[in-house]
């Protein structure tokens, strides 16, 4: 009934259908949109480590408590890479695990244990070991920690006496859970 | 006059400060730029996450090691893949995050001067729903509004 | 006892709402409209529901009902009255009920208000389309979002409380409430919308009569935010209030569209223009309220916040692409009644500035919606995983701050229809004067770089351009050139002004540092000292907490903490901050060592003039509140255009400029 009343001029086109041109493209707009939220953004991210059956990355330089390490010296023994940090709960809890696995390396010569600081500071990392114990190689290198892709601590890797890199644990370890690898 | 100043102003406001970022400048800006892997879209300078605190280093020490932008980018996209960018590089598919909008701008300005070179258009007699909501609408504002 | 009433409550909710829903849109479409009147009676019955499903709730909360499977989500003995009361809304299915209870209230306020209309079918189909809202809501409650759902207890229960972050500061108790306000507050103008279109009345009536209940939304709204910034600020601990979250986007995006309306608007009272378009950002709001709604409570997107995630996420798309779709529908069907009557005469008019003002504020809309759902298209398209943060939205979105800015200063000035340079100069050169000493004390007082800089400039500009409003209007009106729209839209003008100067500062000029310290020691940062006294520690039922002391400038002492939850086990940084005027401290305890003698990890972020965001949002609220009150009555031609332009258009062809017809240029500026 409003077009009765229209005095538009015969060349413009009229307007009621570019409104509904319009509505059309927006409602396929919203269609897309919708589609995508109902069917998007399910897929978890892939955790696994690209790291895995892949060779080490070079752990080497100096360690904080004195000495060198070098991983390549390590050839011929499984090597227990842990991330961690003394304000993380858990690194704290998976501690006596590593003295256990570290004493076991050193006895028959088949693993070592280097550990590599997340985000803390050498004053912390000397308290630390002197109240808990543990005698092994501690590497305070942020280079590490992104050659490594580490995202929280604590995050363990074990690398074969080839240099290949096995396992990655994220969360604390035991020193069972090492052992029944490496006896494999 | 009031433009000179302006210009001028801005010209101290944007000379005055130093030219391209080195040091401290150049770190702050980079911890801007990459997003802490674990804390959903946050930048590492922000994030109190060990995480950040650890790449925050990181940056710091290949700065300091005399490492190009291009190598520490190169080497956080391979730890954290190209998520770790907290602006999508802009190739492929990411594209339309640049492009999209200029077309929106544009096209919205094209349509805003589609609608003030719409002048001589004819015009719409009244309705009479539309003569009776008037007289309510004024009724009820000259009553003193509602 | 409580789970019984509850749901019995819920159910009452559903039934009432469909019930009278479908038996008013029976009575609408058949024409009998003495039906309207149980109709009328079912909607407050939804009312009584929404009181009642709140309020048993609370009193569950209050009692520590641990039957309710929700009680033992979110409650616990030791949460203090204040926090256990918005422990209500702390998690999704109680956060339902805070719809509701708002949505049903605001079905009252209609049926109070519109009393003497009950009959009238444009009131009719709003009503209609409220309670179908309010309908979807109760059916949550019913179905897939129970928040009364009965549980077993076991022995010696007591539950965990709310999330750490929801219960460690008092804005939790506003921020949310205020933001749903907004959030449900749009649905009225959306109701009244979509029975303009459904009824096809749709002149200007529906737009006068719900002028003032969308300036309350957007106020409610405009406040939500704002508490939302702050709360982020105070209780998050990075220093910042805003990370361009997908949870804080989807709270701007309907804000952004509706200031868009709130400024179109006027465009169409006043020349009966742009109904299409203000229908659809009406309707766009509304939408984009349930889409936010959604991509907060579906995970569909990573959130930082997001604490109330659940199963409901299929139900709210659904009903938002109902929402959607049909504004869609319903705008292409009345496509032919919509014409509008207007024509714009010039650039360099006031209805033209609102017209670059909405394409504006629509371009950020569109940016931020795109920045937070293109990684999930990223995905769908070739599953490349990629983030989108604060490099994109900033490098975007200070282009179109600028130019909004611009806009604000200009806008106000320019009078209906058609303004010539002249005119527009003189109108100008007391706000342009004021941007430019604006700039040139920032620079004197030492502020660098490009945007800082130009953000004082136009914020100096606009803030003049406000000022010079609110002046000639209380010269002309005494205490009355504060209220009305006009007026208490340049209040708003001015917080907008502050927040845009204290994000601008607070960002360019400011200072982040990290300091490992030992009991005794110092750093100095930006200025200030700040030295490390000891650590402490102090506990009681709900909270242990560990804090630095902190003695700033050697005077007074602050206290940064972490502080774990005992029944959740969690642990949250509490920042510290000393507020000021010019610049706030803010220290977060960082790291804290085995041994209390051991160093802390501290970082001091210094910022300046971010008080005045703040600020800015509580005048942006009081300015909304003016804007409510009724302003100096306009001749009553001016609120209503279908005729006016009609009749305008005639005496322009006979002959009378524009320009000559002083009702209309000169209407707002006197």
């Amino acid at each position: 009934m409003a077009e009765s009343h229209e005095t538009v001029p015969h060349e413009t086109v009229p307007r009621s259908n570019a409104t509904r041109m319009l509505a059309l493209g927006v409602g396929v707009v919203l269609i897309a949109l919708i589609g995508l939220l109902a069917f998007g953004g399910n897929s978890e991210a892939d955790s696994s480590s690209r790291l895995l059956g892949k060779r080490v990355p070079v752990v080497a330089g100096e360690a904080m408590l004195g000495g060198d390490f070098d991983i390549d010296h390590s050839r011929g023994r499984w090597v227990v890479i842990n991330f961690f940090a003394t304000w993380c709960p858990q690194c704290v809890a998976e501690h006596p695990d590593l003295i256990e696995l570290d004493e076991w390396g050193k006895a028959n010569n088949s693993l070592d244990v280097v550990a590599v600081v997340f985000d803390d500071s050498s004053t912390n990392i000397e308290a630390f070991f002197e109240q808990h114990g543990g005698d092994w190689p501690v590497m305070n290198d942020s280079q590490l920690s992104i050659d490594f892709q580490i995202r929280a601590v604590p995050e363990t890797f074990l690398v074969d006496p080839d240099g290949v890199v096995v396992v990655h644990y994220t969360g604390g370890i035991t020193a069972e859970q090492i052992k029944s690898v490496i006896q494999e | 006059m009031l433009g000179l100043m302006t210009v001028f102003l801005l010209g101290v406001a944007t000379f005055g400060s130093s030219g391209p970022r080195e040091g401290d400048e150049r770190i702050q800006y980079l911890n801007t730029i990459y997003a802490c892997p674990q804390c959903d879209g946050q930048s590492v300078a922000e994030s109190n996450a060990a995480v950040a605190s650890q790449i925050r280093d990181f940056i710091r020490l290949k700065v300091n090691s005399g490492a190009t932008d291009q190598q520490i980018r190169d080497e956080l996209i391979r730890a954290y893949d190209s998520s770790v960018l907290l602006t999508p590089p802009a190739e492929g598919v990411s594209l339309l995050i640049w492009i999209l909008p200029v077309v929106v701008a544009v096209g919205g300005s094209a349509f805003v001067v589609s609608i003030l070179r719409r002048r001589q258009d004819g015009l719409r007699e009244a309705t009479d729903t539309d003569e009776e909501l008037v007289a309510k609408a004024q009724a009820s504002v000259s009553s003193g509004g509602q | 006892m409580n789970p019984a009433l509850g749901y019995g409550f819920s159910v009452l909710g559903l039934s009432a709402s469909v019930l009278g829903a479908v038996a008013g849109a029976y009575a609408l479409i058949t024409g009998r409209l003495h039906i309207m009147k149980p109709v009328r009676q079912w909607a407050w019955l939804v009312f009584v529901s929404g009181i009642g499903t709140f309020v048993i709730m609370e009193i569950a909360l209050f009692q520590r009902d641990y039957t309710i499977a929700y009680v033992q989500k979110v409650g616990s003995s030791t949460t203090p009255a204040l926090f256990n009361f918005a422990a209500l809304w702390s998690a999704l299915e109680g956060s339902i009920i805070l719809w509701a209870l708002l949505l049903s209230g605001y079905v009252a306020a209609v049926l109070v208000k519109f009393r003497d209309r009950a009959t009238d079918p444009l009131m009719g189909w709003a009503l209609v389309i409220m309670l179908a809202i309010s309908g979807f809501f109760f059916a949550l409650m019913v179905g897939p979002a129970n928040p009364f759902l009965r549980a077993v207890v076991p022995l010696g229960f007591d539950g965990p409380g709310p999330n750490p972050l929801l219960q460690n500061h008092i804005l939790v108790a506003f921020h949310p409430p205020m933001l749903y306000l907004g959030y449900v507050g749009f649905s009225v103008p959306f109701a009244f919308a979509t029975a303009a279109l459904i009824t096809g009345r749709v002149g200007e009536g529906w737009l006068i009569e719900t002028r003032r209940w969308t300036v309350a939304a957007w106020g409610f709204l405009t406040i939500g935010i704002v508490l939302g910034a702050w709360w982020s600020y105070e209780v998050l601990g990075w220093g910042g209030y805003w990370a361009w979250d997908p949870v804080e986007n989807a709270s701007l995006l309907p804000w952004l569209t509706g200031t868009a309306y709130l400024h179109s608007v006027m465009v169409q009272e006043r020349r009966g223009m742009l109904r299409v378009w203000n229908l659809s950002l009406l309707c766009a709001t509304f939408s984009l309220t349930i889409l936010g709604t959604f991509l907060t409570r579906s995970g569909v997107i990573d959130s930082v916040h997001a604490f109330s995630e659940g199963s409901i996420g299929p139900w709210l798309l659904v009903f938002f692409a109902v929402v959607a779709g049909g504004s869609i529908g319903l705008i292409a069907w009345r496509g032919d009644e919509l014409r509008s009557p207007g024509a714009i005469d010039s650039p360099l008019s006031r209805e033209a500035a609102f017209l670059a003002n909405n394409v504006v504020f629509g371009a950020l809309a569109f940016v931020i919606l795109l920045g937070t759902v293109f990684p999930l298209l990223a995905e769908a398209w070739n599953d490349s995983r990629l983030t989108i943060g604060r490099p994109y939205f900033d490098s975007l979105g200070r282009p179109i701050a600028f130019v909004m800015l611009f806009l604000m200063a200009s806008a106000p000035v320019l009078p209906w229809r058609r303004a010539s340079t002249e005119l527009l100069a003189t109108r100008l050169l007391w706000p342009a004067a004021a941007g430019v000493s604006s700039m040139a004390l920032a620079i004197a007082i030492g502020a660098r770089g490009l945007y800082p800089v130009l953000t004082f400039g136009l914020g100096g500009f606009a803030a003049g351009a406000a000022l010079r409003q609110v002046i000639l209007a209380t010269r002309r009106q005494g205490w009355r050139g504060f209220v009305g729209r006009t007026n208490g839209g340049m209040i708003v003008h001015i917080g907008v002004v502050l927040i845009a100067v204290g994000v601008a500062s607070s960002e360019a000029y400011k200072t982040d540092r990290s300091a490992t310290l030992l009991p005794g020691q110092s750093v100095v940062v930006a200025d200030h000292e700040f030295t490390y006294l000891e650590l402490k520690a102090d506990e009681n039922d709900r909270r242990q907490r560990i804090y630095a002391e902190v003695q700033i400038d050697g005077e007074d002492i602050y206290a940064p903490a972490q502080t774990r939850y005992l029944r959740s086990g969690m642990v949250v940084p509490t920042p510290s901050v000393r507020p000021g005027f010019s610049e706030d401290l803010f220290l977060v305890l960082d790291k804290t060592p085995d041994d209390p003698q051991g160093p802390v990890r501290l970082r001091i972020i210094v910022r300046p003039m971010i008080s005045w965001l703040w600020t800015g949002g509580a005048l942006m609220g009081i300015g909304s509140i003016l804007a409510i009150f009724p302003g100096k009555r306009r001749r009553g031609t001016e609120a209503v255009s279908a005729v006016l332009a009609k009749a305008q258009q005639n005496s322009e062809a006979s002959g009378v400029s524009p320009a000559d017809v002083p009702s209309v240029t000169g209407a707002s500026h006197g």
